[in-house]
Formats: C-alpha cells, structure tokens, sequence
C-alpha cells in the first residue's frame, strides 16, 4: 500500500516537473517569458524568438548603412510627452491594451515595405496618410477606427472652456474629440527610419494627445536582430494601405 | 484729372502689383522644395523596398500557423472546429479553455492542482492536440 502511494507520488511530481519543462525553449524573451500569444486579425500568432543558436541576421536589415540624408540616426525621443519604448514594452502592449482593445500597434511604413512582412499585430497605416490635410476623408476614417469622433460645429464659449482646461479640453481640438481614441504604438525600420516619426508629428499636429503615443525606436531592425516572430500581412493588418 | 497724380497712383498700382507677384513666387520656392523633398524621399523609400528582403527564418508561414496550432480562433470564443493550439504555457491553456471552451473549463476548475497539471502535462505531449482528448482526461480524473 504505502510503495503504490510512494509510486503516485512519485509519478506525480515527474508529470509536474516534466509539464513545467514541456514547452522549455532555450531562447527565451526574457528569464521568465517563452513567448507571447498575440491577435494577428483574426488568428492567434506565438511570439517568439529563433531557436537557432547559431543564426546570424540575413536579409536588408543585416545592411549597416543608407544614404543620409534621408536614412539619419534618429535622435531617442520624438516629441515631448510621447514615450519611447523597445521591445518588451512592445509585447506588454500586445498583450495588455491590444489585447483589450484600446490599443494599436502600427506599421507607419509605406505599402511596399509592410507587404514583405510585419510585426504581428500590427495594422499599416502608412506616415503617408498622416500627412494629408486635415479636411481629408481617408484620414478622416483613419482617425475615426483609431476612437477619434469628429466635431462638427463647437460653440465658441465650449471652446474657449476646452481651452481653459474643462470638460476635457486637454483631449479635444475643434475638429476632432480624442478623449477615447486608442493608445497608438507607431513604428518602422529602425533608428535608422523617418517614417514613424513623421507619423507622430503628423497626429501630435491634428492634436492626438502625446500621452496616448508610443515611439518604437528599434523598430523592424530591432525585431529581426532579436529574432523575433515576423508574419506577412493579412487582410485586417492591411487596412489603410490600399 | 491731374496727370502727375494719375500717374502716382498708376505706379503704387504696379508696385503693389509686384509685391504681390514677389510673395506669390517666394511661396512658391518656399513650397516646391518640401515637396520635391517629399517626392524624393518617397522614391529613395520606394527603391530600398523594392530590394527588401526580410530574414526569413523567424517568419511565421500561413502553412506553419495551420501545422503549428490551427491558429484560426480569436480570443472571443469564436474557435472553428474543435482543436486547440500546440505549445502553449499552462496559463495561455487554461486561459483558451476559459475563452473558447466554458463548457470543459468549468469541470477543469473543479479539478485539484496536481489533477489539473496531470491534464496540461497530457496535452503538452500530444503533437496534435485533440481537445476531444482533454475532456477525456478531465472527466476521467473527475470521476476516480
């Protein structure tokens, strides 16, 4: 009696230790995390990193230098008030505002690029788009599926109250109501990439409040060096690159 | 009419006239540069995309997602078919059998710890999850 306890036990406490060990990778995200599981659309995709101890980055981003001017060094902070992040902030993000909802990562690059593959996650919104002036629909319907709401005529003392700091003025302008708009987490190529940044500029001057703004400096460079997951865009991921 | 005077106003007429013409075309070449600036951005961005190649051998392919883990569901609940992801941690297991299958996660909780590993530690182990396979094992441990 008491040897078959001691044998359930004891093959208890294998299945435990060995389910602990079942999805061991050895290169793992951090001392603590695997991977992750994002929403890529409609389907669920593993983060992770290559496994390959021995893979060396191939591809573009092995490339060292572009022609500056254009391809600069970005200096680490875009604007006041807009937060500049890496990856695990990344992967924080997928996993905690996209994950809810209130959050986007976006692909601020420009078609051709995104179309040859992304971070999971992401939805392209080129910097292109951004740009065009303020009366223009297509951004009109961008800034709308990010949560903004369009205004239309403020009265002038609401406004002059907004600006004095009431009835969340800090989150409005007289064109657009920002107050649930998502969290935004832009990004490109790379330190190397003026795409992201412009995109930035471009929201901060339509006066999407900094604070719900990330700047993913590493950008794709940063993702391929650490091996990290890449996918090739779906349909959902491909929104506004038509 | 005084010709003098007419003439005065003939040339402040002209003077405005080239004022204007001046500011026009200042704003002019202040404009075009940012805008050829533009375009030549965009073709520079244009012609590295165009030789772009991604390291490959950390992308996801649609045929790896389908191998991997029949990765078609959502979070919502909204799982096609009756499979259940490969690899996941014990959290993410437990999390899509609360999301996507309530029914067998309700007599999973009812499960003790060491009964409940004994269920993630059997999954852990197929290559090709059946979820057909967990109930088994649930309800088999529930009922000993």
């Amino acid at each position: 009696m008491k040897k078959s306890i001691l044998l359930g036990v004891l093959m208890c406490s294998t299945a435990i230790a060995t389910s602990s060990m079942a999805a061991n990778l050895e290169v793992k995200i951090t001392k603590d995390k695997q991977y992750s599981v994002v929403n890529h659309g409609a389907e669920l995709v593993k983060v992770q990193r290559i496994q390959d101890t021995s893979h060396v980055i191939d591809g573009s981003f092995a490339k060292t230098s572009r022609p500056c001017p254009p391809f600069c060094v970005n200096p680490m902070t875009v604007a006041d008030g807009v937060a500049t992040v890496a990856e695990l902030e990344v992967i924080k993000f997928m996993e905690t505002a996209m994950h809810r909802g209130d959050g986007a990562l976006i692909d601020a690059r420009t078609p051709s690029w995104h179309k040859k593959g992304t971070i999971p996650g992401s939805i392209n919104i080129p910097f292109t788009v951004f740009e065009k002036p303020v009366d223009d629909p297509e951004l009109a319907e961008v800034l709308e599926s990010l949560g903004a709401v369009e205004r239309y005529d403020v009265g002038t003392v609401t406004r002059t109250m907004e600006q004095l700091g009431m009835f969340g003025g800090d989150q409005k302008t007289e064109n657009w109501d920002f107050s649930n708009a998502k969290q935004l987490m832009l990004w490109c190529n790379g330190p190397w990439c003026g795409q992201s940044p412009r995109a930035i500029r471009a929201l901060l001057s339509m006066g999407y409040p900094a604070e719900k703004l990330y700047y993913y400096r590493g950008g794709m460079q940063m993702w391929q060096s650490l091996g990290l997951t890449t996918v090739l865009p779906n349909e959902a991921s491909e929104y506004a690159s038509k | 009419m005084c010709p003098i005077k007419h003439n005065k106003h003939l040339l402040m007429a002209t003077k405005s006239q080239f004022f204007v013409c001046l500011l026009f075309t200042g704003l002019m070449f202040s404009i075009l540069p940012v805008t050829a600036a533009d375009d030549e951005y965009l073709k520079m961005l244009e012609g590295e995309a165009a030789d772009l190649q991604l390291d490959n051998k950390g992308q996801l392919k649609q045929e790896d997602k389908k191998a991997e883990d029949s990765a078609s569901f959502g979070w919502g609940g909204e799982l096609e078919g009756e499979n259940i992801p490969s690899g996941l941690a014990k959290e993410d297991f437990e999390s899509v059998l609360k999301k996507n299958f309530y029914g067998t996660y309700v007599f999973f909780k009812k499960l003790n710890s060491t009964d409940k590993d004994t269920v993630y530690y059997r999954y852990s182990k197929e290559q090709k999850p059946d979820l057909e396979n967990v109930r088994n094992n649930i309800m088999t441990l529930l009922k000993r």
